[in-house]
């Protein structure tokens, strides 16, 4: 299994906070008009958006990698649980197919034994 | 995530002026994209990974209700009843010489003998199906955890987007217009559609609803382990998991958010 390096609890929901806290400014951001703006406000404004969108990519990476990195660590357990899964189901199914197959070959004796008497 | 970040450059994209200065640079551009770029690759590279992780617990899930389907006890009653038959049948084949002798396995006995193998094989399906929930309980429940986890992630960033989306709407189609009173019919519109999307969050009820069924999900996953039900009603509550694997589906797609419509 993978080595399991996650944020603990208490990070994962500080980082979760900050990115609401973050998409509610980009929220606040584009409520601004760009027509109602001076050129050096735009270009401030401007900065501030692209600050926010990285800080919030970078919130989400370490949200994310925490979970996929839990998920990576239960993967192999979940997909084996599937395989077990269908060997039951085979299982059960090929219990009548013994069933069958002993049929046939009686089946078969019988004939034989008819064609002999 | 790729549509809110681009459709914040496209909404605040510099003016022509500011073009001329050194840091706004084709260069210094180039290096900006760059940087948002890699961010998002990253992330959305773990989505597309945590996609595939939510498409396992949907494997496992339709493993189980296929298991809780496939009852073999008609199946085998009907074999068992089919091997009786070929029994009495190389019986009198044996003793042919003897005919009129009674088959070794009566009417009575044949039917009392396929009544005990379908018996037997309820019994041993039921085992299955438990022995596979009571091995896989601890696995499951966890992945059910974390699978509400993307569940919440991804409701956040949806609304966030959309938000974002319905306060540009807000400002081009409601707010610019009002201002200078250049209002009409066109405006009435927008501005009813803005109220409803906001008032109702309409958009997000598919992300609502998957949140939802993966609650339900868990709530069903604790019940059945917590021994509320007896085997038969096990089989029954997997039998009807095709909601939840329409929820993990649901899952899966719900990443666009839907812009307000007129």
């Amino acid at each position: 299994m993978p080595e399991r390096i996650v944020p603990t609890e208490d990070q994962t929901n500080t980082v979760s906070q900050l990115l609401d806290h973050l998409y509610r400014v980009r929220d606040e951001l584009m409520l601004v008009d760009p027509r109602s703006l001076k050129p050096t406000q735009h270009i401030k404004w401007n900065e501030q958006i692209y600050q926010t969108g990285l800080a919030i990519s970078a919130a989400q990476k370490v949200l994310l990698s925490g979970i996929t990195q839990e998920f990576a660590y239960k993967l192999a357990s979940i997909e084996q649980s599937t395989k077990d899964l269908a060997r039951a189901l085979y299982s059960l199914k090929k219990a009548n197919e013994i069933i069958q197959a002993v049929s046939g070959t009686l089946n078969v004796i019988k004939s034989i034994v008819e064609l002999l008497s | 995530m790729i549509n809110a970040d681009s459709e914040a450059h496209v909404r605040s994209k510099l003016p022509k002026e500011a073009l001329s200065e050194p840091q706004y640079a084709p260069e210094q551009m180039r290096d900006r994209l760059k940087q948002s770029d890699v961010a998002l690759i990253a992330n959305v590279s773990q989505m597309m990974t945590l996609k595939a992780s939510v498409g396992s617990i949907e494997a496992y899930f339709k493993g189980l209700q296929s298991l809780a389907d496939n009852s073999q006890s008609a199946a085998t009653s009907t074999a068992v009843s089919s091997l009786a038959d070929t029994i009495n049948g190389l019986n009198g084949a044996l003793k042919d010489s003897e005919s009129g002798l009674k088959p070794v396995i009566s009417d009575s006995q044949k039917n009392a003998l396929s009544g005990l193998a379908k018996i037997v094989a309820d019994q041993v399906h039921g085992q299955k199906v438990s022995d596979a929930l009571k091995r896989d309980a601890k696995v499951i429940g966890e992945a059910i955890l974390l699978q509400e986890k993307i569940i919440e992630f991804a409701e956040k960033a949806i609304a966030a987007d959309m938000n974002d989306t319905a306060n540009r709407f807000y400002v081009d189609s409601v707010r610019a217009p009002y201002e200078v009173q250049e209002i009409d019919k066109n405006w009435v519109t927008n501005r009813r559609a803005y109220i409803r999307t906001k008032a109702t969050g309409k958009m997000l009820e598919a992300v609502k609803l998957a949140k939802e069924a993966s609650k339900q999900m868990g709530k069903t996953w604790e019940k059945i382990l917590s021994g509320a039900y007896d085997n038969t009603e096990i089989i029954k509550q997997l039998k009807e998991l095709d909601s939840v694997v329409s929820a993990l589906v649901a899952i899966k797609n719900a990443e666009k958010p839907i812009a307000p419509t007129k």
